[in-house]
This record gives C-alpha cells, sequence and structure tokens, in this order.
C-alpha cells in the first residue's frame, strides 16, 4: 500500500533520506513551511514487511517509520524525530 | 405550516449584530466601575479550553436622566486611533507655518471589542526619517463625570528611536467640551529626568487601522459564502450570539476597519494551468493579474482567493502563498474542494459544519497576512523568524489560528468552546505592535538613523521635490562651498498656488546634511529672506527653484572634511511635507599644503558668513582669511568664492557701524567698483563654466547681473553689457530655461 509520509514541523534546510529495505531511494532537503506546519509529503510504496527508514545524515538520525497506517507525521523536536502513524489524512490550512 | 428536520432547532439567524447589540462590545465605562489597578491587563481570553468570557456591563439605553445633585459618572468608549491634532499657522501671520515633521499615532484600547488594556504610540519624523513605537500597560482607567476619562499607563515595550518619545508614563486624558461628547483629548508623556511632554490629539477612528480586502473566487470553486450564521451549528458554546459573521465583521471585532473591495472578478479556471490544480507561483501571477490593488509594496490591502485545488492536493485547506517576491502576505487563498468539506461522520447539520470550516479556514489564512502565526508555533524562534516579543505555544488556544482538529478532544471539543475570536495575544499583536509587522507586504526593514526613500504613503503625488548638483558631477573639491539646487515641480494635473519663493527664503524648507553614514545634522540656512508671500500659480509639470549653499549653518560648517556627504530636503507644503531624492555627494582630499594651512582659519562661523552675505565688511579676519584664499589657491573653486565674496562690499556702498568720537555711527563704505569688478570679472568670467558649475546657476547669474548693474550705474556700461553678453552665452551653452535668458537679453538690451 501507499503511505505517505508528511514531515511536518522542525526541518530548517534538514538533509534527509528515505530508506526502503536499506537502500537509499530519495535524498532531499526539509524545510518546514510556518504558515503550514509541513515540510513535505513524500509517498511510498509499501507491502506488509517492507523495512522503510527516514534519516537525517547530518545528525546521524535514522528512524523506522511504520507501514502499518497510511499516513505517518514526521517531525524534529528537540533533535529527535517524532513518528507517528494515523489512519486520518492530515490537513493543513 | 411547520417544518421539521433532523438539525436541531435553531432560531433564525439576526443579520450581523450591531456593536452595541453584541455581549462583547464595551460601550460604556461607569465612575463605580472605574478600574484604578487594571492588574489583570488584557483579561482572560480564549487560550485554552473552558476559559469563560467575563461578562460585561449591559449597555444602558441613552439619553440617562441626570439626577440633580448626582454627579453623573458615566464615560462612553474611547478605544480607537487618534493623531497629532495639526497645528495650522495663525491666519493673517507672517506665512512662516510651523514645519511639523513628526506625525503621531496613539492606539487606545481600554473597551469596545476585548479591550487588550494597552496604550501604543507611533511616532514617525520624516526628515531625517526616524521612527520610534512604545507599547504602554494600562494601570488605572477612571471616569471621572460624564465623559471625563482619565487613563493611566506604563510604558512596557520600546522599539527605533526612543529619543523621539522619551518617558515612562503615559496619561491619556478625554473631555467634554461644551457638548455632550468628547471634543478634547490629550496626551501627556512624563518620565524621571525627561521633561513631561503634552501632545494635544484628534480623534481618527474607532478602528485601529484601516484595511481592505479584495475576494476573488475561481469559476470551479463553486461559488461558496463568505458569511457563517454562529447558531447554524449545533455543537457551539451556549454563550454565542446567534448572528452572522462575515470577513469583515471578525476583522473589525479584531479593530481593523475592514472592508471588501467592489472590484472582485471571476477568475478563469484555466489560470491553474494544465493539471486544473494551482500552485503558489500560479496564484502569485493571478493575484498579479487579478487584485485590483496589487503592489509590490506594503499596503493595508489583502487578496483573497477562493479555489478548487491545490497542486498540494485534497490534504491543503488553503494558505497564505504569498512568501514569494519582495512583499510578502498579500495573498491568501482556501480550497474549496479540500478536506475542509469533510463533516465528520453522523455530524449534526453537514452543511453548516462545512460552512463554519470553510469561514474559519478563510479567516485563518487572512490571520497568517497578517503575520500570525499558529498557536502552537507561537515561541518558535531561529534565523530571522523571532517572535515579536516572547510568546508561549498555546497547543490548546480557541483561536483562529489554532487547528481545530489538534486540540484535545478534536474539532467538536475546539468548537464547542470557540468564540469566534482570536486571542488576547494575538490582538495585542494586530493592534499595537510595530506597523510593519503586520501590515501586509511589509517587510522587517528598519533604518533606525540615516537616509531613506521616502514612503509613498506620505504624499499625495502632487509635487516632486529634487535636490541636484547642477553640474555633471556631484565631486567637490576641499575647501569648496557646497551649493545645491531645490526643483520643485507641480506633478498634478491641476495649476497649484503657492508662494513662488518658497525654496529661497530658507523658511519653508528642511535640508539635513549627513556624513557617511554617520550623524544626520540639520541644516539652518545663515540667511532667513523674509518677504511678502506672494501666492502665484504653477502650472502643471512647471517648477520653481532655489538655491543654497549647505556647507554651512547656523551651527556651524556641516560639510568640512573629504568624504561622502548625503544631502535630503523637504519641503512644507502646509498640508503635506514633500521630500526629495537622497543627493550624494563627494568631498575630495585636499591636494595642496596651502589649503591645509587655510583651513583651521576658513572653517569658521565668520567665513561662512562672509561667503553667504557676499563678503562682510565688519568681519575683518574672515574677509583677510577669504584674501588669503583668492590669491594663494588661484584656480580653485575655493578661490572663486572668496574672491567673489571680497569684491561684493566693494560693489556698492556698502553701510557699516563705526565708532565715532565715543558714539557708534553709520558709515557709508567706498565703492571701488574697479577693484570690484576686476575681482569678480577673474571669478566670473574667466572660466565660466567652472564657475557657474561652483556658485550653481541661480547664484552664479544673480551674481553676473549684480556686477552689470554696479558697472552700468558708476558709468561703465560698455563693460556691463560685456559681462550681460557673456553670461547669455553661458546661459545659452548650459541650457537654461529659455524665459530666464529672455529676461536677461531684455537687462542687456536696457544697459
Ligand atoms: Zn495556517
Amino acid at each position: 500500500m501507499i503511505v505517505e509520509i508528511h514531515f511536518q514541523e522542525g526541518f530548517s534546510n534538514e538533509k534527509a533520506q528515505l530508506l526502503v529495505d536499506g537502500e537509499v531511494v530519495e535524498e532531499f532537503f526539509l524545510n518546514t513551511r510556518f504558515q503550514l506546519g509541513m515540510a513535505a509529503i513524500k509517498k511510498v510504496d509499501a507491502v506488509r514487511g517492507t523495512k522503510v527508514q527516514v534519516a537525517l545524515p547530518d545528525r546521524s538520525i535514522k528512524q523506522p517509520v511504520p507501514v502499518s497506517h497510511p499516513y505517518v507525521k514526521v517531525s524534529l523536536e528537540d533533535g529527535k524525530l517524532t513518528v507517528s502513524p494515523t489512519d486520518q489524512m492530515p490537513g493543513y490550512v | 405550516m411547520s417544518k421539521k428536520n433532523n438539525a436541531p432547532e435553531t432560531p433564525a439567524p439576526t443579520l450581523a449584530l450591531s456593536d452595541e447589540q453584541h455581549p462583547d462590545y464595551q460601550a460604556y465605562v461607569y465612575g463605580d466601575d472605574a478600574d484604578d489597578s487594571v492588574a489583570e491587563a488584557g483579561g482572560i481570553g480564549p487560550d485554552g479550553p473552558g476559559v469563560p468570557i467575563p461578562p460585561l456591563n449591559p449597555i444602558p439605553d441613552l439619553p440617562i436622566p441626570n439626577i440633580p445633585g448626582i454627579p453623573l459618572r458615566i464615560c462612553s468608549a474611547v478605544s480607537g486611533r487618534y493623531k497629532l491634532k495639526t497645528v495650522l499657522p495663525p491666519i493673517g501671520g507672517p506665512g512662516i507655518p510651523i514645519l511639523n515633521l513628526t506625525s503621531i499615532t496613539v492606539r487606545v484600547d481600554v473597551d469596545r471589542f476585548y479591550p487588550q488594556k494597552r496604550i501604543s504610540i507611533e511616532v514617525t519624523r520624516l526628515l531625517p526619517r526616524s521612527t520610534a513605537h512604545l507599547i504602554a500597560n494600562v494601570t488605572s482607567d477612571q471616569c471621572t463625570g460624564l465623559n471625563r476619562r482619565k487613563i493611566q499607563a506604563t510604558i512596557a515595550y520600546r522599539e527605533g528611536n526612543n529619543a523621539l518619545i522619551p518617558g515612562e508614563k503615559l496619561l491619556f486624558e478625554a473631555s467634554r467640551g461644551i457638548g455632550i461628547g468628547y471634543s478634547n483629548y490629550k496626551l501627556t508623556v512624563t518620565g524621571a529626568g525627561t521633561p513631561t511632554r503634552v501632545y494635544n490629539l484628534d480623534f481618527v477612528s474607532q478602528y485601529f487601522d484601516d484595511v481592505e480586502f479584495e475576494v476573488d473566487k475561481v469559476d470551479n470553486a463553486g461559488n461558496p459564502s463568505t458569511d457563517y450564521a454562529t447558531h447554524s451549528h449545533p455543537n457551539r458554546p451556549a454563550s454565542l450570539p446567534n448572528e452572522v459573521l462575515s470577513l469583515e465583521s471578525v476583522y473589525k471585532r479584531a479593530g481593523f476597519n475592514a472592508t471588501i473591495s467592489p472590484n472582485s472578478t471571476p477568475i478563469p479556471a484555466t489560470g491553474a494551468g494544465a493539471n486544473g490544480t494551482w500552485s503558489d507561483s500560479e496564484m502569485h501571477n493571478a493575484m498579479q493579474t487579478y487584485w485590483s490593488r496589487f503592489a509590490n509594496k506594503p499596503q493595508w490591502a489583502l487578496w483573497v482567493l477562493f479555489a478548487n485545488q491545490h497542486d498540494t492536493g485534497y490534504g491543503l485547506g488553503g494558505v497564505m502563498f504569498d512568501d514569494i517576491g519582495p512583499n510578502h502576505r498579500q495573498g491568501t487563498a482556501i480550497f474549496t474542494n479540500s478536506f475542509i468539506k469533510d463533516a465528520p461522520v453522523g455530524d449534526a447539520n453537514p452543511a453548516a459544519w462545512r460552512q463554519r470550516m470553510l469561514f474559519w479556514t478563510a479567516i485563518h489564512e487572512m490571520g497568517h497576512a497578517f503575520n500570525l502565526a499558529h498557536s502552537w508555533q507561537k515561541a518558535l524562534s531561529g534565523p530571522g523568524y523571532n517572535p515579536w516579543i516572547p510568546l508561549l505555544n498555546q497547543p490548546e488556544a480557541r483561536s483562529f489560528m489554532n487547528y481545530p482538529y489538534n486540540v484535545s478532544g478534536g474539532q467538536s471539543a475546539f468548537f464547542s468552546n470557540f468564540d469566534f475570536r482570536f486571542t488576547n495575544e494575538e490582538l495585542q499583536f494586530m493592534r499595537h505592535a510595530p506597523r510593519r509587522f503586520v501590515q501586509m507586504g511589509n517587510e522587517n526593514w528598519f533604518s533606525n538613523h540615516g537616509f531613506e526613500a521616502p514612503q509613498p504613503e506620505f504624499f499625495t503625488g502632487r509635487y516632486k521635490l529634487e535636490v541636484r548638483p547642477n553640474r555633471e558631477n556631484n565631486t567637490y573639491s576641499f575647501l569648496e562651498p557646497v551649493s545645491i539646487e531645490l526643483k520643485l515641480t507641480n506633478t498634478s494635473a491641476e495649476p497649484m498656488a503657492l508662494d513662488e519663493h518658497l525654496l529661497q527664503d530658507g523658511g519653508h524648507i528642511v535640508l539635513f546634511v549627513q556624513k557617511d553614514s554617520g550623524t544626520v545634522r540639520k541644516w539652518e540656512p545663515l540667511i532667513v529672506r523674509c518677504h511678502q508671500e506672494h501666492k502665484s500659480m504653477l502650472a502643471p509639470g512647471e517648477s520653481i527653484y532655489g538655491t543654497h549653499l549647505v556647507s554651512a549653518s547656523t551651527s556651524g560648517w556641516l560639510i568640512d572634511e573629504p568624504g561622502f556627504y548625503n544631502i535630503q530636503a523637504g519641503v512644507d507644503m502646509l498640508d503635506e511635507v514633500v521630500m526629495s531624492n537622497v543627493l550624494r555627494v563627494f568631498v575630495a582630499p585636499s591636494t595642496d599644503k596651502e589649503e591645509n594651512k587655510i583651513a583651521p582659519d576658513y572653517f569658521t562661523e565668520d567665513v561662512s558668513r562672509a561667503l553667504v552675505f557676499d563678503g562682510a565688511p565688519e568681519l575683518n579676519k574672515a574677509m583677510d582669511t577669504l584674501k588669503e584664499v583668492a590669491e594663494k589657491l588661484p584656480g580653485t573653486p575655493a578661490s572663486l568664492h572668496a574672491a567673489k565674496a571680497v569684491a561684493g562690499p566693494m560693489l556698492k556702498q556698502y553701510k557699516r557701524l563705526e565708532e565715532k568720537d565715543g558714539s557708534l555711527a553709520v558709515v557709508a563704505g567706498k565703492a571701488d567698483v574697479e577693484e570690484a569688478a576686476r575681482l569678480q570679472t577673474a571669478a566670473l568670467l574667466d572660466a565660466p563654466q567652472k564657475a557657474a558649475d561652483t556658485f550653481g546657476h541661480i547664484d552664479y547669474f544673480q551674481s553676473l547681473e549684480t556686477l552689470a548693474d554696479a558697472l552700468n550705474d558708476s558709468g561703465k556700461k560698455a563693460e556691463a553689457k560685456k559681462v550681460m553678453s557673456s553670461s547669455i552665452s553661458t546661459m545659452k551653452s548650459r541650457k537654461v530655461l529659455s524665459e530666464v535668458i529672455e529676461q536677461a537679453e531684455a537687462k542687456a538690451k536696457n544697459l
């Protein structure tokens, strides 16, 4: 299924990587747009059992992303990534 | 006929409530409840769940009978915007107006909607440009009689140039004149070690600023309504008044005189490009094309677009898209085909839910355009994005700026408790922060001192004032007096009546000189020419001129060392101050040892007077210095000025006071036209272009005329004619206005 990863608060010119089964499939820079509280939305096609991870290489952070829900919210808070899966499509205004 | 449906009964909504009908509107303050210690300035706001809005006094019906013997202590609302009272010159006076280069705006916020118990003051000095902003917390608010109000406040926030309005405490007083309403408004600023200042104010508006919204809808956005009937959805605070809210009414209660532009245009969906959804830059393009007030400048105006969908997709309900280009926060968009139309399953009134969410989103996006952050981001700071004052995050706030679905209990908890208002902290920012933080299209530009391009809103566009050197380049040599020319042009389509000597007399102009980026010094003319005011008509496109030696002021020399200087002028037109461009000039370093030797004697007040007055025989030492300059620095621009000044008194029967037999007597000096003519001819006519460059046209040609007159009066007609003919040919080569040349030709003929 398609999992939407929503990068939300706390990113400022942050280099990020999306990894599937250990392979970097995408590398990008994240900047939170304050007026939305959102930096980027990335889609991953993942079957159950696929290992999806988000990495911030400049901070040596690598965090698994559950693929149990259609949406995953990811924020950077106090130098740590918080990852919260949800069934509810995150909305921005 | 009775009608029943599944939706709970809601009484038919009234139209928008008038201010006085609304329970949150405080129209009066009474002597009894006049607050002598406003401890909780700002009151309690909707910063978290379950915070009740304190009930306010019921509003009495006027007129209130005055019971004899009992002093009536009731004061109507004073919140709003005030400005410094306009001071006009006395009628029939000498015609020199009071040059008021400082504007003061006072925002008093103590009653009406959601009073924040604040007084803020904005001071703008036009020339040299400088601003100050302060916010004071109200400490007491007393009603001492019928419409006699005294409000005290302590300054708690300052920004900009404090010297413009020093002090610590404010007293705002509003009182009656002969009528029942207020007619006198006074602000007193006091502080330890600073003189007390009293400002008389005029009431401008009950609102803190005016703002215009233009609402444009894309033709496939479904023509959404921009109103919301507060009782249409059953999930609401029990105390919420039943009314129809509009975009304007919400912002009016926030303190802005919000109006909707009549120039709304339907926008074709093709503007979204081939994919049919809108990118930020497509919206920015549409804003430039369709917004009738689009301009790349700060203005209290905002474009609100209702469109179908953003490129981001269904998950984006709206966005303040305008963080593109130099002027941000001018445009917002709301997307009708997005998640904001998804009423929860089983909702009691899905249609009302959708309309409420659309309305909420519109106000939310517009709030971003007022520079409001989301409730959970208030404390967020980093390079280039600090909160204006330290703020706390308010993730539970019942505000237009919070996400309803992110609070504890979700959107239903939010709306059960939402009063359709901004928080106190948000209102304090919108009403009282330095206006450039809030105003759409504005940026954090700031210059505490020095020169800036004039702000367009200060001007009516009727006149243009130019400061220019009237020569090819802006470089002056060391010791060379800097003369500048002022040119005021009627840029309107109408003839304008004005005093033709406006630029020449020194009383109507202000001029500032700044060395490099250092201190700005005011130039005070050494001569103020008094004359009977003589208004004449200036046709559209026509100009008047004036010339001034700006190197020296009554306070000493302003330009006395090598380097770059900025010069800017303003002219007082009574109802506006027209400001000029900034002229940058360069003074070259000395190339001659002799110059450096003479400099200490030259840069004195007496020498500056002798130069400005074309010689001053009583200032012996100054005249000796000028003689030395003329003789020892031949060919330099300074020597030309010196020679002209040395010769000046000899051209006429110069009168001076002399001591004779123990008393003073007026003695006529000896006119030595021959010697004067020799000196001046050398200075003015040996190298006419160079001389015209350093003196400037007005001074140069006037001097030649004076010389010609003196020669003519002493019987040297042929020489006088020669002077005039040289003058005319220089005028022609320098493309002087034809009417000036014609006057000179007529004069030459009559010699
Ligand atoms: Zn927002």
